[in-house]
């Protein structure tokens, strides 16, 4: 759909582009972080791409997507940042994946390219952790500022509790409120005598 | 409000008095929490507003107070069980959020549904879409000061919603479609039924349109308030009435056509200003536009199945699984594993309430969505509510948090 697209970028960017692809109508390519926010300019204002609107921007958390590969939570690769570019006039779309991981993951931010960046950016780092190099104010969104931890990061238990003023030790018929058990912070694959969660089907 | 009182208003927001006032006194800004909870507001925002005088300096959006894991909780779910979750997104068009989600996993999968289930799901979307513009446009008049709109708004948007109950026994909680199709078909004699309630909800919609569209008080507080360019729209990622309204034409209804959109006859409105009164005008096209699409869907409707038979995606008929032994392992299999949606990732869109509803969802082949990220239009939106009301009037910022339509359900997933 949008191959013409694809070509322009990666003519444009022939050393950026790590790999790229096609499959169910959206087109993509995987790039290095260093230059996304010239990326961006270039898709914004090239005329014959005339991409004004970044529709879209998340993350994806690899830590569990293949079963047989052993955990690894410094993986360099284990973070992949999607922006969704999308053009009103010439109706193209792209779609640039990075990706990040280890102890202090950035990338360049683009909010000062696309205003609209500036909360999907502060979005992901509040779910994920991906800092981003030079925005704005990058803080927490959904979340509130005293909460640990990034909730969408694969190894991050579902039912981890974590309130701002301490629950009455009042237990509900299924799991709350109420402190509940002592080692409820602990997720269930790590408690004594359970199997390590290595099956992506298998969750805390 | 005379023409050349029009025209100064459009140049200097702001009255020319507060202004001499300002530099007359010392005065120092005043910090102004509304919400998370405040009657003249919807949904759970808390605005701090630097106020100087009446002017709003700075302002600060808090977002969050909804927030219960849409995107953790559906990818620890099968398939078919994130679709309660969806209908409470949007919780004013569940139909719609329900639809895009189904068609995301379809996409991914690479099937289609019946041309019925199509039709189905458009005349459910478009009923959907209507109870939620009349949900804003009604919340909107309510906090301006006219309960008369209001009452009429809702009264048509429980009228639509009984007719939906119809169809899917819920209200708002629909859960209505599957992978692959829809629940039930349309129950005999609904669409007459429809038909009456179509006409009765353009009488109230009339009704509203005449109470509001020339209304003084109403045009005074919404004419020029909270402007924002269609270059500055687009940069803050808007789509959908609010994008419409600056005068970009953009529908995915009809930019990228899908289900069935292509066959039927509806224009898309389009606003100029950019401003409140732009997007409440756009609204009201809206719900006549989609009053068109309905009725010509019912008309085009044609005779079929309601869903797939396919019973690796789509659960088998009931004699089947008490009848044979494959029907029973498809329903058991289907039931405990979820549906094996092959590896990939896809991000598919569809016109929502209130723009572009995306799905970018990943799937490892497993009987659960690995990564399930949902782009509510309503996010980028409120994004921008302080580029709209920074410098204007304190009283600027009802209208036009009204008007941006904010649903807590979906912006706070």
């Amino acid at each position: 759909m949008s191959q013409k697209a694809l070509e322009l970028f990666q003519a444009r960017f022939p050393e950026d582009v790590i790999s790229s692809g096609s499959a169910l109508g959206n087109e993509w390519a995987r790039v290095k972080p260093a230059r996304i926010a010239e990326m961006a300019a270039f898709l914004k204002n090239d005329p014959s791409l005339d991409m004004k609107l970044l529709s879209d921007l998340t993350a994806v958390d690899y830590l569990h997507y293949n079963p047989d590969k052993p955990l690894d939570l410094e993986d360099p690769e284990r973070f992949e940042v999607v922006y969704s570019f999308a053009s009103i006039s010439t109706k193209q779309r792209l779609r640039l994946k990075i990706r990040v991981g280890g102890e202090n993951m950035t990338i360049p931010t683009i909010a000062f390219v696309y205003r609209t960046a500036n909360w999907w950016e502060r979005l992901v780092f509040d779910f994920y952790g991906v800092k981003f190099e030079g925005h704005p104010h990058l803080r927490r969104i959904l979340t509130y500022d005293e909460f640990k931890g990034h909730p969408l990061r694969k190894d991050y238990p579902v039912h981890l509790r974590q309130p701002l003023i301490p629950e009455r030790n009042v237990q509900d018929l299924v799991r709350g409120p109420g402190p509940g058990r002592s080692d409820r912070h602990t997720p269930f694959s790590q408690r004594p005598g359970s199997r390590p969660n290595t099956r992506s089907d298998a969750y805390d | 409000m005379s023409n050349f009182q029009l025209e100064q208003r459009q140049k200097s927001p702001a009255p020319v008095d507060a202004l001499s006032h300002e530099e007359e006194l010392p005065t120092e800004p005043m910090t102004l929490n509304l919400g998370p909870s405040h009657p003249a507001t919807h949904g759970t925002v808390r605005i701090v507003a630097e106020l100087d005088g009446e002017i709003i300096k700075k302002t600060d959006l808090e977002v969050g107070f909804l927030h219960r894991g849409f995107e953790k909780s559906a990818e620890n779910s099968t398939w078919t069980q994130v679709l309660p979750y969806t209908d409470r997104l949007n919780y004013v068009s569940p139909l719609l959020n329900n639809v895009g989600y189904v068609m995301a996993v379809e996409k991914l999968i690479g099937i289609k549904d019946p041309e019925r289930s199509q039709y189905i799901r458009v005349i459910a979307g478009e009923m959907s879409r209507m109870t939620d513009h009349l949900t804003c446009v009604g919340a909107m008049s309510l906090e301006l000061g006219g309960f008369a709109g209001f009452l009429y708004g809702l009264e048509a948007r429980e009228l639509l919603w009984d007719r939906i109950t119809e169809l899917t026994g819920a209200r708002m909680t629909t859960s209505f479609t599957r992978v692959g199709g829809v629940v039930n078909d349309i129950p005999p004699g609904w669409p007459e039924k429809v038909r009456a309630t179509l006409q009765r909800v353009a009488e109230l919609r009339e009704e509203v349109d005449k109470l509001l569209t020339k209304n003084r008080i109403f045009v005074d507080r919404t004419k020029m308030t909270g402007v924002i360019s269609a270059e500055d729209a687009l940069d803050y990622g808007f789509t959908g009435p609010c994008l419409r309204a600056c005068g970009v034409d953009y529908d995915v209804r009809k930019a990228y056509p899908y289900l069935v959109y292509d066959r039927f006859d509806f224009t898309v409105p389009l606003g100029t200003n950019g401003d409140n009164f732009d997007r409440y005008l756009v609204r009201v096209e809206e719900l006549r536009q989609s009053e068109r699409i309905i009725l010509q869907a019912l008309e085009q409707i044609p005779e079929g199945p309601i869903i797939v038979d396919d019973w690796r995606w789509a659960l088998p008929p009931k004699a089947d699984v008490y009848g044979s032994i494959e029907g029973a392992m498809a329903h058991f299999k289907l039931i405990m594993e979820g549906i094996k949606v092959p590896p990939g990732e896809v991000y598919s869109y569809t016109e929502g309430g209130n723009g572009e509803l995306g799905w970018f969802i990943v799937s490892n082949g497993t009987g659960r969505p690995y990564r399930m990220h949902v782009r509510a239009p309503g996010w980028p939106i409120l994004s921008a509510l302080p580029h709209m009301i920074e410098g204007k009037l304190l009283a600027d910022l009802i209208p036009t948090f009204d008007s941006i339509n904010m649903i807590g359900g979906e912006v706070e997933q």
